[in-house]
């Protein structure tokens, strides 16, 4: 099996030939151009000097450059690391200097943001602050050679151990983590959830997720390069072209954000887009009603940066067995998943909440600047931070960050837990749970999102799903989901939500 | 200050402001203060950075041992270049072969080293990563304050060097070390070993393997020693250097001193000064051992960046710790299995040996961790010992080496030992050969003066009171020790070796 992205790119152009790779609103690009146009870069990278083990930073937004540009790099040995198009300055210079970019491809101008131009005087003198940076190109103006070159030997000395790329996580607190992938490892990940993601050589695949995140490289790019499928991507969604897009391109597969299919399933009656081609497994919210599933029925993907997307599903066209409905599906296969106490680290009985740990070729190689030991238990295993537990038949169910867990009066509160015992409660939409600092230690406090009750209806109603020092103490009704506070990424944003409590008229200190 | 603070930059310049005029390195006529190697690093690394070397710049090292191999090392680990020593007995082949293998983009290399001529047998050599090949120095160099702050970007976690082993069947095996593992090992080793800032040590093992370049290089840097070596030709010379220099400790191959032994001016010697060590043939007379398998042997190799089992106690041991190893250095979890089921054995049974823990290799450049260690981490060495009540481990030898015959497994080791003993020293090389009813007998090659003929049958005699009887070879040739087999490594080439039982 191809297992270097210069090998695949090579049997996959053999295989697919002029059918299209990758398709923005203005360029298409076959397996055949793919194999052509990066070779050609590739040798005018080697030129300018780029070899096996150079990181080299990419600031764009998804397009076919970005594509090819990653691939020309990666064929070589050279290793990517795509930086976000959302990073302030100061975030842009702190992954440059963790990740030890050598090279530094940016474009000009994206949303206001001016990359280059802001980083300034980091550029013009890298020495102290960048010590690893030594040139810088402009998108338009990447270097270029008449012909030929030794891009093939080259790509002929890089293995599956050797590193593809370093991928920033996108969590915003603490120190930047800069997780180092190798071709093996990356393209096993993506190749054990192909078939749970129903994406084959027919798939016609609609991702908007950016490609600097794992989400978009290798949920996006790398699936369709594996697969042989047909990646459709633009810069900037909006409904408007985004259902044109789908439309012109016969998509069969839609993988964006669950409130942009939403958004979209509003807008397409007036755009009258034909969305036929479509196909089970896209979010739910743009098929018709008959092809949809219940909620929970269907596995929610899990993954991570470390695990190179998603290590954890069930068929997204068929329903898990009852038993398992609100659960994130079974590890892949060539995944071990173990829960283990979050604070002993011993692995605990099937049912137990406790730390998920990942182990196996599928997972991270290392982070830039931390040791293994840093990482890995002595055994192998990744600390990934995400609570779970495992059933008994093996389904993985995903009970939120460790950080997220906290203790009253000694005993600890699972948020997630907690939250899917409020969901279950008629009348509440949405609930959202977090630790709320009082005179005597911690308080579990609850935002909701009701109409129909009252504090004490739910206080009582809770009471009945859960035990008594997890029922929460502080609450907050909300009258819609808009006064959720949410980061750029949707997520919620916990730090305000505690806040909000904290200052809620019906919180009880 | 956390273990990743250790990296060979901090090192040299905190040994460089501390001792600066004392002798890192005495090398036959060659002498490098601590102050000489960081400055003369500083300038190598400076040319290095503006011939484009940087964090992660694969940097091969081809130098015997000396000044320019230490320069060289510390120039490019200050960078953050990962540093690739090459065997100066490395033909052209196995040159383009680790060029290849190693992704080295500049290669810093001697013109020439004994009858070796490099820059021939380099000419015309590429390889897909390889810009540049070095033979003297840089011309243009980067400023100072770039060099500092790239030395200050290089973290403990990072890679040091990748060291090639020796052995010689099979594909290459590179071990990826980091500068804190391999630091902090020797650092370790050198409490148990006692070399301290005022020891000078003799060290006859080769920087480019992994003995050389840890347990006597980094060693001597992290202790902030004196390395003693030499590379002359004449015993006398090198008999010189050790009566002027001094050394206090000895470490290497007994074998690269024979030639010191033998040398007739040896008795009017003063080498009174080395008193502890393992060249005992050349240690002063009353530090030598009674008998050399009553002292503590050590065990290394390159995954384990060096010496892995090991004792302090450099006296003579009781007749029921014959043929230790010594216990297991700090920060190695081992455990002893059936190679067959996996499983541990009981304590004195013999079986694999396998290593844990912080200061083994990353990996083998070029294979995943999965294809080097085993799915909890383990470490499989392919040597097969015992342990023994007390925790001392004893090795039997090589798992692929072990004869099998008649059902029956026999260590080379222990019938060459065996050999030994009852002949007064006698060299011999023990081996399996074919055989339709055995499965394989055990044969024996005895090296002789001049390849003069052995009485079989009163060796055969003699080994019957050390060995049980199938131990004892069936098929025993004599032969001088100059038409022994080796391989460019200096190890014998025993598939060479086996050939002479054809006949």
């Amino acid at each position: 099996m191809p297992d270097t992205i210069d090998r695949l790119v090579r049997s996959k152009a053999a295989r697919f030939g002029d059918k299209s790779f990758v398709i923005d609103t203005t360029t298409r690009l076959s397996f055949t151009e793919l194999d052509a146009t990066t070779t050609e870069l590739a040798n005018a990278f080697i030129h300018a000097g780029v070899g096996k083990g150079t990181r080299v930073g990419l600031i764009m937004p998804n397009n076919v450059r970005w594509v090819q540009i990653a691939v020309a790099l990666t064929r070589i040995g050279a290793v990517l690391v795509p930086l976000s198009t959302l990073l302030s300055p100061n975030e842009l210079s702190a992954q440059l200097r963790v990740a030890s970019v050598r090279c530094l491809i940016s474009v000009e101008e994206f949303r206001g943001h001016r990359y280059l131009d802001d980083l300034g005087p980091l550029l013009s003198d890298p020495g102290t602050e960048l010590p690893a940076l030594r040139q810088v190109w402009r998108a338009g103006q990447l270097p270029s050679r008449p012909v030929g070159g030794p891009a093939d030997e080259l790509a002929d000395t890089v293995v599956p151990a050797d590193p593809l790329v370093v991928m920033f996580t996108s969590g915003s607190s603490g120190a930047p983590k800069g997780v180092i992938h190798s071709h093996g490892n990356a393209l096993a990940a993506v190749r054990s959830g192909l078939s749970a993601r129903c994406i084959d050589a027919d798939t016609r695949l609609y991702l908007p997720m950016p490609f600097f995140w794992v989400g978009g490289f290798g949920s996006g790019i790398l699936s369709a390069l594996l697969a042989g499928a047909t990646l459709v991507t633009e810069e900037i969604p909006q409904p408007e072209t985004t259902l044109r897009l789908l439309e012109r391109e016969r998509v069969t597969l839609f993988r964006g954000w669950p409130d942009q299919a939403e958004a979209l399933a509003r807008r397409s009656a007036d755009v009258g887009a034909d969305l036929s081609a479509l196909r089970p497994g896209s979010l739910e919210a743009l098929l018709p009603p008959d092809r949809r599933s219940e909620p929970g029925a269907r596995a929610k993907l899990f993954g991570m940066t470390e695990s190179f997307g998603p290590y954890c599903g069930y068929a997204a066209d068929t329903d898990m067995p009852r038993s398992a409905w609100g659960s994130c599906g079974k590890p892949f296969p060539g995944m071990e998943v173990r829960i283990a106490d979050p604070e002993t680290g011993d692995p605990v009985a099937p049912g137990t909440i406790g730390m998920i740990q990942i182990r196996g070729p599928h997972t991270l190689r290392g982070m830039c600047r931390r040791s293994r030991e840093e990482l890995f238990t002595s055994d192998g295993f990744y600390r990934t931070g995400d609570l779970g537990l495992l059933d008994g038949d093996g389904f993985l169910f995903y009970h939120g960050r460790s950080d997220d867990m906290f203790k009253v009066s000694g005993a600890t509160v699972y948020p997630s837990e907690v939250e899917a015992a409020l969901r279950g409660i008629d009348g509440i939409t949405a609930a959202f749970v977090t630790n709320v600092p009082g005179s005597r230690g911690e308080q579990v406090g609850a935002v909701v999102v009701c109409t129909e009750l009252t504090a004490d209806q739910l206080r009582a109603a809770a009471r009945k799903r859960l035990s008594a020092f997890k029922v929460p103490t502080v609450w907050l009704l909300l009258d819609s989901d808009e006064g959720i506070p949410r980061g750029t990424t949707g997520k919620v944003d916990v730090r305000r939500l505690r806040e909000l409590l904290a200052k809620s008229p019906g919180s009880h200190r | 200050m956390p273990a990743s603070a250790d990296t060979v930059s901090r090192l040299i310049r905190r040994q460089a402001l501390a001792r600066p005029d004392h002798l890192l390195l005495a090398s036959d006529a060659e002498r490098l203060s601590y102050g000489d190697a960081e400055r003369r690093s500083a300038q190598l690394a400076r040319g290095l950075i503006a011939a484009g070397a940087g964090k992660g710049t694969h940097v091969g090292l081809l130098y015997p041992n000396g000044a320019a191999f230490v320069v060289g090392m510390l120039a490019a680990a200050r960078i953050g270049a990962v540093v690739v020593p090459y065997s100066t007995f490395a033909t052209r082949a196995e040159l383009h072969g680790q060029l290849v293998h190693s992704d080295t983009e500049i290669l810093l290399s001697a013109a020439s080293y004994r009858n070796h001529d490099y820059a021939q047998r380099l000419a015309g050599v590429t390889a897909p990563s390889l810009r540049h090949t070095v033979f003297d120095g840089f011309t243009e160099m980067a400023g100072e304050s770039l060099l500092e702050a790239m030395e200050a970007d290089v973290d403990g976690c990072d890679p040091l060097a990748i060291v090639y082993t020796s052995g010689s069947t099979g594909a290459q095996k590179g071990a990826v070390h980091t500068h804190e593992a391999l630091l902090g090992h020797q650092r370790n080793l050198n409490e148990i070993r006692g070399l301290a800032g005022r020891d000078r040590l003799f060290c006859n093992s080769p920087f480019f393997w992994i003995g050389g370049f840890a347990f006597g290089l980094l060693a001597t840097l992290v202790a902030g020693s004196t390395l003693v070596c030499s590379n002359a030709p004449d015993a006398g010379d090198t008999l010189d250097l050790l009566e002027e220099v001094r050394p206090t400790i000895t470490n290497g191959f007994v074998a690269g001193v024979a030639h010191l032994a033998r040398h007739p001016g040896l008795p009017d010697r003063d080498l009174s000064s080395m008193r502890r060590g393992n060249l005992y043939p050349i240690m002063a007379a009353e530090v030598r051992p009674v008998d050399p398998e009553l002292r503590h042997n050590m065990l290394g190799m390159t995954e384990a960046g060096s010496v892995v089992l090991l004792s302090g106690d450099e006296t003579d041991q009781p007749e029921r710790r014959r043929g230790s190893f010594g216990k297991p250095a700090p920060g190695f979890e081992t455990k002893v299995i059936d190679p067959d089921t996996g499983t541990e054995v009981v304590v004195g049974d013999i079986g694999e040996l396998c290593l844990r823990g912080r200061y083994l290799m990353q990996h083998y450049h070029k294979r995943s961790r999965e294809e080097c260690f085993d799915a909890d981490g383990w470490f499989h060495t392919g040597d097969l010992v015992r342990a023994d009540s007390e925790g001392f481990f004893y090795f039997i030898g090589r798992r692929g080496a072990m004869i099998k015959t008649a059902g029956a497994n026999v260590s080379p080791t222990e019938v060459e030992k065996a050999i030994a003993k009852v002949t007064g020293g006698a060299v011999a090389h023990v081996l399996g050969i074919p055989d339709p009813d055995r499965g394989q007998v055990v044969a024996a090659v005895v090296v002789t003066a001049g390849g003069a003929g052995l009485d079989e049958a009163a060796l055969r005699e003699r080994l019957r009171s050390e060995l049980s009887a199938y131990k004892i070879p069936r098929r025993l040739v004599a032969l001088a020790a100059a038409d022994i087999p080796v391989l460019s490594s200096g190890k014998v080439d025993m598939q060479q070796l086996a050939a002479v039982f054809d006949a």
